[in-house]
């Protein structure tokens, strides 16, 4: 058959160039094959695409497999087609037109969708900048500098708002200024570490010392500030400015807001001496070098109860005049002592007893530690009958009254006992008493009495472990005890805690009661001893001391804390408690 | 002559910095907090985070000064070896100021965002001393887009030799110029590679083909491979081009908006201290 085959070009301007073909051939081949008449060069387009053959009824287009041709837009297979028909093979529209005469069948061919700019294409494809995939430095910042001013300023302070209005709101999400917090509150304020305004009362106001006071109303000063002649060291004059938080600092964690730095005391008291010319105060500095010896307050009269420090390395002047006498060496003896039931060996427990839990020791008495051994028993005969203890003048009176009753009544088989009171009368016979047969017993009992209490207070009882003195009228028999000061404590301004050494250390490693034969030894280790095992704040083979260790800043006995306007606010109409000051016992 | 910034000017700022630095530490070892452990609240821990802050404002100032071109003072290249320094430093003199004190609130998230901040700076430096010359070396005096340009060409040879060829040599060729791409999301632009490239998986289809194809088309065969593997050579230095910019690019994207994150964690860090003083 003979074909006409027109190839159009359309031009970018408009208007279509045309290049035509003839062609005679048995069928025709549409593909890539340099042998088919259509030859179509695009790789869309198979190697034999497809075939159109003319049959007795017309025209018929044969596909090759999965070839893409499409009739009028219909996807085909094999089938008859007819003039005017559009076969699209491939990105090329084939259009069966009129053919021309002499001529079996006529085509256009036009290439309709183009492979395209490979470049474009390639370049569309690609993402070949950071930018290109959604990345924006500006919309990030803007991002995350309003999402975290939201988050971390904004909620925290509406909350700080809401939280005024209700200080026990603790619920989720309510507490955004958590995020504010700078820190973990010490462990004793812990339980009002998530309502902030309980110190942090007002906004940008560093906490003021009425948070402080609302609980800790009865702190007390240092020192008198009142006392003008301190004025000349200059921390004392800043004192009075001195807020609560200058000294201690809360959300570090830890167990105590307080301060345990050396330097906070050594400042004034390494020098003090010199600064303040007349003090009893001693320079102190690092405890395990600049420490003074410690200075007991001992009795130096028990009459007057009056104490006076001294120090341990004055032995001349280290007598405590308790008025007590009391060997600790024969009581401490290895192989024992006469107790109630026999024979014991003490030990320095049997009579100071340390409660648990206590810093110091129980305070020594007759009762409950002396008397089980010491009983006030002044005639054998009559064991059931003691002396009363700490009551010198109704002792006497008991001792008389008690012979007086023997005189009178007779009953204790005594060669001397009187003999009309030693006369037995029958039952219901009323006793001749006559001021002749009375003077007898009296005599008897007056003798009896002086002999008991002479010796009851001058050797076996009293005066065994009290100073006593005789005399005309110094009692109802002459005798009078010194009245016993026992010193509760020797070292009332230093903090000693027994029951956290007792685990490690035994009493006499300290104390030396083994051999002391006076009651006026003063039975407490020189500073060496504890400097044995504590050192300053820094010490590294040392258990690690610094002044608060032992020693407290704030002081009992001296005015109510802060001079500020706040503490005045918390104070007034309480003048009692803010002048209120008590001297250590008896010091000078 | 060309010399690095953190040579510039004979080590200038590193002085500087390494001052400023060693200032802060003595301070931190002489001073004694009048009271309890070393914090942001103690005297010099004031004295850091205000020094730490003003710090902040003026590394965060380099992002204007540098796109003032006209602007006079100190050339834009003082400017930034003193930021690279100067931002070092920052890490010793705000690690200070927090007295190593740590937590879950806006104190530590701004100290977080600020280390983020400066470690994304480090390696933006290591990525400015060391990727221009890799890129250079990759370019081989080619642009990206002129690579681009050469790639595309290689597609349209590569169809054409595969016009001669069978059918499935010519879908195998068209799929691989119609579906290769350069770079892509993130992770592929930064990787440099694309282990689902087109090119690479119609190259081994086409070499496989070839084994079994008549003599007649050994020729075709032979071109055809020839230019595929021209392209997937000119596709992988693309797309290691590709992976230098995203390198020299992609900390940026970190190093400002977090930069930005920090100075809103500064102000609520410094509003928060003295809100509840």
């Amino acid at each position: 058959m003979e074909i006409l085959i027109s190839y159009l070009t359309r031009r970018q301007k408009g208007g279509v160039s045309r290049r035509t073909e003839e062609r005679s051939a048995e069928a025709l081949h549409f593909g890539r094959s340099a042998n088919a008449e259509v030859y179509l060069a695009d790789p869309r387009i198979r190697f034999e695409h497809a075939v159109v053959h003319q049959r007795p009824g017309g025209l018929f287009i044969e596909v090759e497999k999965h070839s893409d041709v499409r009739v009028n837009g219909q996807p085909t297979s094999n089938r008859s087609v007819i003039v005017g028909d559009v076969i699209g093979i491939g990105p090329f529209d084939v259009t069966l037109v009129e053919p021309p005469e002499g001529k079996d069948i006529a085509i256009e061919v036009e290439l309709v969708r183009p492979l395209g700019d490979d470049y474009g294409q390639l370049a569309a494809r690609s993402t070949v900048r950071l930018e290109d995939y959604g990345l924006s430095r500006r919309r990030w910042s803007w991002a995350g500098i309003t999402g975290i001013l939201i988050f971390f300023l904004v909620f925290p302070l509406l909350y700080f708002n809401q939280h005024t209005e209700s200080t026990a709101d603790k619920t989720v999400g309510a507490r955004f200024d958590a995020v504010w917090d700078s820190g973990p509150v010490s462990s004793p304020h812990q339980f009002i570490s998530d309502q902030c305004n309980i110190c942090h009362e007002k906004p940008f106001i560093q906490v003021m010392d009425s948070a402080c006071l609302s609980c800790h109303a009865p702190i007390t000063q240092h020192f008198d500030l009142a006392r003008a002649e301190l004025a000349v060291i200059p921390q004392f004059s800043n004192l009075p400015a001195t807020t609560c938080n200058d000294c201690h600092r809360e959300h570090n964690g830890g167990k105590s807001l307080s301060i345990s730095t050396e330097s906070f005391c050594t400042d004034c008291h390494a020098g003090i001496e010199k600064s303040l010319a007349n003090t009893s105060v001693k320079n102190a500095g690092r405890f395990d070098q600049t420490h003074p010896q410690f200075r007991p307050n001992i009795v130096s009269d028990p009459a007057s109860r009056m104490f006076t420090r001294v120090s341990l390395d004055d032995p001349a002047a280290l007598t405590e005049k308790s008025g007590l006498k009391f060997p600790h060496d024969a009581h401490l003896k290895k192989d024992g002592v006469r107790g109630p039931n026999g024979k014991e060996t003490l030990q320095c427990g049997s009579c100071h007893n340390l409660t648990r839990g206590a810093a110091n020791f129980d305070p020594i008495g007759m009762e409950g530690d002396c008397e089980r051994c010491h009983q006030l028993v002044f005639d054998p005969r009559r064991p059931d009958r003691t002396l009363p203890h700490g009551q010198a003048n109704n002792a006497q009176m008991l001792i008389r009254e008690f012979y007086s009753d023997y005189g009178l009544r007779g009953g204790i088989n005594d060669v001397q006992e009187p003999a009309t009171a030693a006369t037995r009368r029958r039952p219901g016979e009323q006793a001749p008493v006559t001021t002749q047969r009375q003077s007898d017993p009296r005599a008897w009992a007056d003798q009896q009495a002086q002999r008991v209490a002479d010796m009851s207070f001058g050797k076996t009882m009293c005066g065994n472990c009290h100073e006593v003195s005789s005399g005309e009228g110094k009692g109802p028999l002459n005798w009078s005890v010194v009245p016993a000061v026992v010193n509760k404590a020797w070292l009332p301004r230093g903090r000693f805690d027994h029951s956290a050494h007792s685990d490690m250390l035994k009493c006499d490693s300290c104390h030396a009661a083994q051999n002391s034969k006076q009651a006026s030894d003063v039975l407490l280790p020189k500073i060496a001893v504890c400097q044995n095992c504590h050192g300053g704040e820094n010490a590294s083979n040392k258990v690690q001391s610094t002044c608060i260790t032992c020693h407290d800043f704030h002081l009992p006995g001296t005015p109510r804390m802060g001079n500020t306007k706040a503490w005045r606010k918390h104070t007034d109409g309480d003048a009692a408690l803010r002048d209120t000051q008590t001297p250590v016992a008896g010091q000078k | 002559m060309h010399q690095s910034i953190l040579v510039f000017r004979n080590f200038r700022y590193l002085k500087w910095a390494l001052s400023v630095a060693a200032v802060s530490i003595l301070l931190y070892v002489v001073h004694e907090p009048e009271y309890g452990l070393p914090n942001g609240g103690t005297l010099l821990g004031y004295v850091l985070g205000t020094f730490g802050a003003l710090l902040i404002l003026w590394l965060m100032w380099f992002g204007i000064r540098k796109r003032r071109y006209g602007a006079g003072g100190a050339p834009v290249e003082d400017w930034l070896s003193a930021h690279i320094y100067l931002g070092l430093t920052l890490i010793v003199v705000a690690t200070l100021h927090t007295g190593f004190q740590f937590g879950w609130n806006v104190h530590t998230l701004a100290y977080g965002l600020m280390m983020i901040v400066i470690l994304s700076g480090v390696f933006g430096l290591f990525a400015y001393l060391r990727v221009p010359e890799l890129m250079t070396n990759n370019r081989r005096g080619m642009t990206l887009v002129q690579m681009m340009r050469e790639i595309s060409d290689l597609d349209t040879a590569c169809r054409e030799a595969a016009l001669s060829l069978g059918d499935e040599i010519n879908r195998i060729v068209l799929k691989a110029s119609q579906n290769t791409r350069i770079g892509g999301n993130i992770r592929r632009q930064l990787s440099g590679d694309d282990p689902e490239c087109a090119t690479s998986e119609a190259s081994r289809a086409v070499r496989h083909l070839a084994d079994h194809a008549p003599p007649s088309q050994a020729e075709g065969f032979r071109a055809l491979m020839g230019l595929l593997a021209r392209k997937e050579e000119l596709l992988s230095r693309a797309r290691r081009d590709v992976r230098y910019k995203a390198l020299l690019d992609i900390w940026l994207f970190f190093h400002v908006p977090l930069s930005f994150a920090l100075l809103g964690a500064l102000i609520a860090h410094i509003v928060s201290v003295f809100f509840y003083w």
